[in-house]
């Protein structure tokens, strides 16, 4: 297990300098000095902001030292300080990131709880019209976008019937409220962002599943697991799904840069203090610091995830070898 | 007689592929079905026990009686208390034929009866099929064996539950040849230790005549010869046969009267009228293309589908003659 | 071809032909101003209503179209280019330039699109063309993961020895033989890859950073649905429906060319 890490930690060394030459080359896309650009977009850049920013990205040094410069901050997590507030970049997106994981970690949840067995099930009775339905519903999941489907919930179940709230995390009264209280108001304020979080996973886990488990059953382990005369729901929930389910661990990390890239709009719709809010109000007022720095984390973030997902993998697939 | 299949005839992807087969297989017998691939055997194999893909295949006619009892007509509870119980298979293909993801110890306690000590009997059944080796070794997975000891597991989780018969489809081709030699000592061992009857599925003539006591010979669906061992080798009263035995190469002092069987089998959607055989046959007369031939005695115990059956002996003993 | 792919067919048919001929379809100026009449409900003088400034929403709907088509076929079509190129080189050439190619497929998938595509555009002004080309280079690493596997079988085969065999350069190699052999899988991926081009398009544009008003885009439509919520629900309904309709569209047709080839 431990050689195992290791060279996944070697592979993501290599990942992470490819991510900071990706993003110092969005810096130097600008047509322009990006200190330019604040100046030009944001009336609020001051003189003396755009020379800290000039120093910040050492501008006026050659490439390569300006690369290394900038990999030794990326090394410290420094990207500076915002155009906005003037406070740390890290610091803001620090205090930004707690609420976008707990909306995505309740969404993964609920897109494995329900898409697994719909997939399944699907698989199951491939072909007929519970499978013909699902599919169906797939497709609509697939197709409809998450903004349109948000504004649609917030429309009916937040204006006009009145059932959850639409805006932020929390009541304004919210101080006021005891421990339990407390809890009941977060978990109704987030109930619409984590469903139309999960509503574009869900479509996708399901059919993942559904041709996973549709893949295996064609296995021929599955017409031994039967020759031996195994009941029907011992071949389908014990032999068949542990080997169907092994992948959807590695589909589980391979979707979190959606998850987190999706977070901008319905945290923007939904006004949620996350990082994809955080991240929408950035680039809307050129805090030139504040994207980058979000843009690194978000990278990091999803390189987090996909080594989750492979060491998971590791440990649930006894054919990887992890000695 | 133990096992009895009686006209049978199933439907594949929509062609009749076994088209009326009649077997018989007493206790402690080996029969050998011999046929190339795609002409039904592992259908016939399958059907036994009702094992045929439901969406793909279905048995349109026939009786297959074991133990008295039609299994056609069984409802899957029943089936199941037959299949790994007293009908067992191993498969071709050992490597795809176990679970991935189950250890060899869990398969095999899978297939043990109730009133087995689980531990006790699966070191019993392992030191039976020479897989010593990795008795208490309750963590070794599949992947973790070569091929031949992958097959010798296979048939370790055959035998656990004391069958009566034992459906062996290709259970060496997969295998390197000093293992195929092996695996067939070992089946044999057991066949005489447990007088179990065996069913062996082979498109390779050559181990069969090892193995069998009788031999039925499969062509396009249906039985063309089937007789006693001896008799089969000494006195192949079907073309089809003749140009089989001249195909194998260790009996080469035979001087060669014919050569190997030239062209294809047919395919099932387009079977010739008449003798199945006759676009390949060195016998054929036009007769042949009225109607397929019944099978006819050719001595006792021993019948072939052939309406020359009488000219096809005469040439072959004045060929042994001058031998 | 099953019922599902032709209705998708349909779909994306009738839309390009919407797009095609939308001067003629629009009964309307979609820009033209008429505060008599500011969001009122779909009526026989306009059949999907008005917007907040009076302007004939179909009229603004059927012009949309042109932008979310083109920005999607343009889009994808820099994509399908990024991709086939890279994915050929890597598959044909292997060794250290596969290896390069594949690390930057790698990190490139690291990034939250969307987060990239925003981090561009904060640095770029929104302008139609400019987005045109950073979702088209945000969103190739899937068809030149495909175009490689393709190559890679494709290479070993007998009619590509032959060619090597008569001295074919390699450029005529890839560009004659491989890439066209390889075409069926991309040609989904790229079907299903317009279907996402709108997506990221009208959402770019809902959240104003996308095609920037008056010029009409389904997302921006959408948008100003949103700050009209509870007094005008058909500035909601119809955008969104017309994007939900295309992008189901699209993804049909993609999984039938997939089932077909």
């Amino acid at each position: 297990m431990g050689k195992y890490i290791l060279k996944r930690i070697i592979g993501l060394v290599v990942l992470l300098l490819g991510i900071t030459i990706i993003t110092f080359s969005v810096i130097h896309i600008a047509p322009g000095k990006p200190t330019d650009l604040e100046a030009q977009f944001n009336p609020k850049v001051s003189m003396e902001a755009r020379e800290r920013i000039s120093h910040l990205y050492g501008l006026d040094k050659p490439l390569h030292i300006q690369y290394i410069a900038w990999l030794k901050r990326f090394a410290r997590f420094d990207f500076g300080i915002s155009f906005m507030d003037s406070r740390p970049v890290m610091q803001k997106i620090l205090e930004r990131i707690p609420v976008t994981l707990t909306i995505e970690l309740f969404s993964i949840i609920l897109i494995l709880l329900i898409g697994i067995p719909i997939g399944v099930s699907s698989a199951v009775k491939e072909g007929g019209f519970y499978d013909r339905f699902m599919t169906v519903f797939v497709f609509i999941g697939f197709a409809a976008p998450t903004f349109w489907l948000s504004l649609i919930l917030m429309d009916f179940i937040g204006v006009r019937w009145g059932i959850l709230p639409i805006s932020g995390i929390k009541s304004l009264e919210f101080e006021k409220f005891g421990i339990f209280e407390k809890i009941i108001d977060i978990a109704k304020h987030l109930t619409l962002p984590v469903l139309v979080s999960a509503f574009g996973g869900l479509a996708g886990i399901s059919r993942y599943m559904r041709s996973s488990m549709l893949h295996v059953l064609k296995q021929d382990y599955i017409r031994t697991a039967r020759a031996k005369g195994l009941t029907e729901k011992e071949v389908l929930y014990k032999h068949a799904l542990k080997n169907a389910l092994l992948p959807v661990v590695t589909i589980i990390g391979l979707s979190v840069p959606g998850l987190i890239g999706g977070s901008v709009i319905f945290e923007s719709i939904f006004s949620i203090p996350g990082m994809g809010r955080l991240f929408y109000e950035s680039v809307m007022a050129r805090d030139y610091p504040v994207i980058m720095g979000v843009l690194v984390i978000g990278a990091v973030l999803t390189l987090l995830g996909n080594l989750l997902a492979d060491i998971s993998y590791a440990a649930v697939d006894p054919r990887i070898k992890l000695e | 007689m133990l096992l009895q299949i009686k006209d049978l005839k199933v439907n594949y992807a929509g062609l009749e592929i076994v088209r009326g087969i009649d077997l018989d297989v007493d206790k402690g017998e080996c029969c050998g079905l011999i046929g190339e691939s795609g002409c039904g055997k592992t259908t016939v194999g399958l059907s036994i026990t009702k094992l045929i893909p439901e969406r793909k295949g279905n048995i349109l006619a026939g009786e297959i009686l074991f133990e008295g009892r039609d299994t056609l007509k069984l409802t899957s509870e029943e089936l199941r208390g037959i299949r790994g119980k007293k009908i067992s298979y191993v498969f071709q293909e050992p490597f795809s034929s176990l679970n991935p993801v189950f250890t060899i110890y869990e398969q095999i306690r899978e297939s043990l009866e109730e009133k087995d000590n689980p531990d006790a009997r699966i070191a019993d059944i392992l030191k039976n099929v020479g897989l010593e080796k990795i008795i208490g070794r309750k963590n070794i997975y599949p992947h973790e064996l070569s091929g031949g000891m992958q097959q010798r597991a296979m048939i370790g989780m055959a035998i656990a539950s004391r069958p009566d018969l034992l459906v062996l489809d290709e259970p060496t081709t997969a295998l390197d040849v000093t293992v195929q030699r092996q695996i067939l000592e070992l089946i044999m061992e057991l066949k005489n230790k447990m007088n179990l009857a065996i069913i062996f599925i082979s498109h390779d003539l050559r181990i069969v005549f090892n193995i069998a006591d009788k031999i039925a010979i499969m062509y396009a669906g249906s039985i063309i010869e089937c007789g006693p061992k001896g008799k089969i080798a000494s006195n192949p009263a079907h073309p089809y046969t003749i140009g089989l035995i001249d195909s194998i190469p260790s009996l080469e002092h035979r001087k060669k009267l014919f050569n190997a069987i030239g062209g294809k089998a047919p395919l099932f959607s387009e079977l010739p009228q008449g003798c199945k055989f006759y676009p390949r046959c060195r016998f054929r007369i036009d007769k042949c293309l009225e109607k397929e031939p019944e099978l006819e005695n050719v001595s006792h115990g021993h019948v072939s589908r052939c309406i020359r059956i009488g000219d096809i002996v005469r040439a072959e003993n004045r060929h042994n003659l001058q031998a | 071809m099953n019922k599902l792919t032709w209705f998708g067919l349909g779909i994306v048919g009738f839309f390009i032909i919407v797009a095609i001929f939308a001067p003629m379809i629009a009964p309307y100026n979609p820009g033209q101003i008429d505060i008599e009449n500011i969001l009122t409900p779909p009526s026989s003088s306009h059949i999907f209503g008005t917007d907040s400034l009076g302007r004939d929403l179909f009229s603004r709907m059927v012009y949309g179209a042109r932008i979310s088509l083109m920005v999607g076929f343009i889009a994808v079509g820099i994509a399908a280019i990024i991709g086939i190129a890279l994915g050929a080189i890597a598959g044909y050439y292997g060794k250290w330039v596969d290896a390069i190619i594949m690390r930057f497929i790698d990190i490139m998938l690291c990034f939250p699109t969307f987060f990239l595509i925003l981090a561009v555009i904060a640095l770029l002004e929104p302008s139609i063309i400019n987005i045109m080309v950073i979702i088209g280079a945000t969103s190739w690493m899937g068809i030149a993961r495909l175009m490689r596997a393709e190559i890679l079988s494709l290479k070993e085969r007998d009619f590509i020895y032959a060619e090597r065999a008569i001295g074919a350069s390699d450029l005529r190699i890839i560009a004659r033989h491989l890439i066209p052999n390889a075409m069926a899988p991309v040609l989904v991926s790229i079907t299903l890859g317009i279907a996402g081009a709108i997506l990221v398009e009208s959402g770019l544009s809902f959240l104003g950073i996308g095609v920037q008003p008056p010029t009409p885009s389904w997302g921006n439509i959408l948008s100003e649905g949103k700050a009209v919520m509870g007094a005008g629900w058909w500035m909601m309904l119809f955008p969104g429906l017309a994007i939900f309709i295309t992008v189901l569209g699209y993804n049909l047709l993609g999984e039938g060319i997939r089932e077909n080839y």
